[in-house]
């Protein structure tokens, strides 16, 4: 296909491979816990969900930092000792569930950082529903947050497929939405050329995403 | 071509372009993991601090309330060097949660690379004392059983 070309990715995601190995290998890789790699791939594939997911919840960046952090730790506690398993459950309920603790954890540190700077006219805000109450329907966001992490995963894969120019009028056009006079002249070539790639990489990152769904096992 | 599909993508380009500016920790995370993962924390449960100082073996310290870590002989976790002051840092427990809070020492008290008077500890805070690196952990009952 022309302008198709396998491209090296040159971003901040550089090793972001782990569309080279499939997401079920990953998850046992990781039970080896001499494999540092399989630990690196697999921060560098989830970092962005748990962090946005916190920040959804209403995070600060310093404690979506936190979330990311002791959602890692615990899950290098428990990793050897999981099982991955198709049938029995998806590794996305697994997270979420270890996920949604670290947040309650992260709102409870918060709140008595604000007792400790509060003077006695403040108003400490306290939740009326306990933790366990406000997490109970977190899952259609979770889910939400889940399909916009596929669609990044998709996205990285995509970039690595065509060629620079081909991504780049991509991500200025569609991605930062700049107007296509804009492009053009950036890039030198004619608008009907963007709409074309635009059309292009739609496709391809609608069939990346049902590629990563059949890897993952949700068809 | 679908406009949601699109509308989708670049909210999900958006918010991971500003998750990228958030401080990159792996590097920190990664060696907390080596570290957990050569010296296991102790199966009971209880709040811990991996002690990595010098040329010594880290070594696993269950937190009690009060402990201290500095120069005095009476530090729970004694650490030596210029740097550290007689009394440095003590732990405090705080309903479940654990706090570091500085003691007026004075080359400060350092929490993931950031300087603090008073941390509420995460786990896998990383505390700086001088030379001497602790790792915060909690172990708490089954939390390494999978459902």
């Amino acid at each position: 296909m022309d302008g198709i070309a396998a491209e090296q990715d040159t971003g901040r995601r550089e090793n972001f491979d782990v569309d080279h190995i499939t997401h079920e290998s990953l998850l046992v890789r990781m039970q080896d816990i001499q494999d540092g790699q399989a630990w690196n791939q697999f921060h560098q594939y989830y970092r962005t969900l748990i962090i946005n997911f916190a920040h959804s919840r209403g995070c600060s960046g310093a404690m979506s930092q936190d979330v990311l952090q002791e959602s890692m730790i615990t899950l290098t506690k428990v990793m050897p000792n999981f099982r991955y398993d198709r049938v029995k459950g998806k590794f996305r309920t697994f997270l979420l569930t270890i996920v949604s603790s670290r947040i309650v954890d992260a709102f409870r540190r918060e709140r008595k950082y604000q007792e400790w700077q509060a003077t006695d006219s403040e108003q400490i805000p306290t939740g009326e529903n306990t933790a366990e109450e406000w997490v109970s329907n977190w899952e259609d966001d979770w889910e939400h947050e889940w399909q916009q992490h596929l669609l990044m995963h998709a996205l990285d894969r995509v970039k690595k497929r065509v060629k620079p120019y081909i991504f780049e009028s991509f991500r200025m056009y569609v991605l930062e939405q700049r107007p296509a006079a804009e492009v053009t002249a950036a890039l030198e070539v004619s608008e009907n050329t963007i709409y074309q790639h635009r059309r292009r990489i739609v496709t391809m990152l609608q069939q990346e995403v049902e590629a990563i769904k059949l890897e993952i096992g949700e068809m | 071509m679908s406009n949601d599909f699109e509308q989708l993508l670049v909210t999900a380009y958006r918010r991971t372009r500003a998750s990228d500016q958030l401080e990159d920790n792996s590097r920190r995370l990664r060696k907390t993991r080596q570290l957990l993962l050569n010296h296991p924390p102790p199966p009971e449960p209880g709040a811990y601090v991996l002690v990595v100082q010098g040329e010594a073996s880290p070594y696993w310290l269950s937190l009690h309330n009060g402990a201290t870590v500095g120069r005095s002989d009476d530090a729970a976790i004694k650490v030596t060097g210029k740097w550290v002051s007689g009394v440095h840092c003590r732990f405090e427990a705080d309903g479940t949660d654990w706090v570091v809070v500085d003691q007026d020492s004075t080359n400060g008290l350092q929490v993931n690379d950031h300087p603090r008077a008073r941390h509420i500890l995460s786990e896998g805070d990383a505390i700086q004392v001088g030379s001497c690196l602790l790792i915060f952990l909690q172990v708490r009952k089954n939390e390494t059983t999978v459902d």
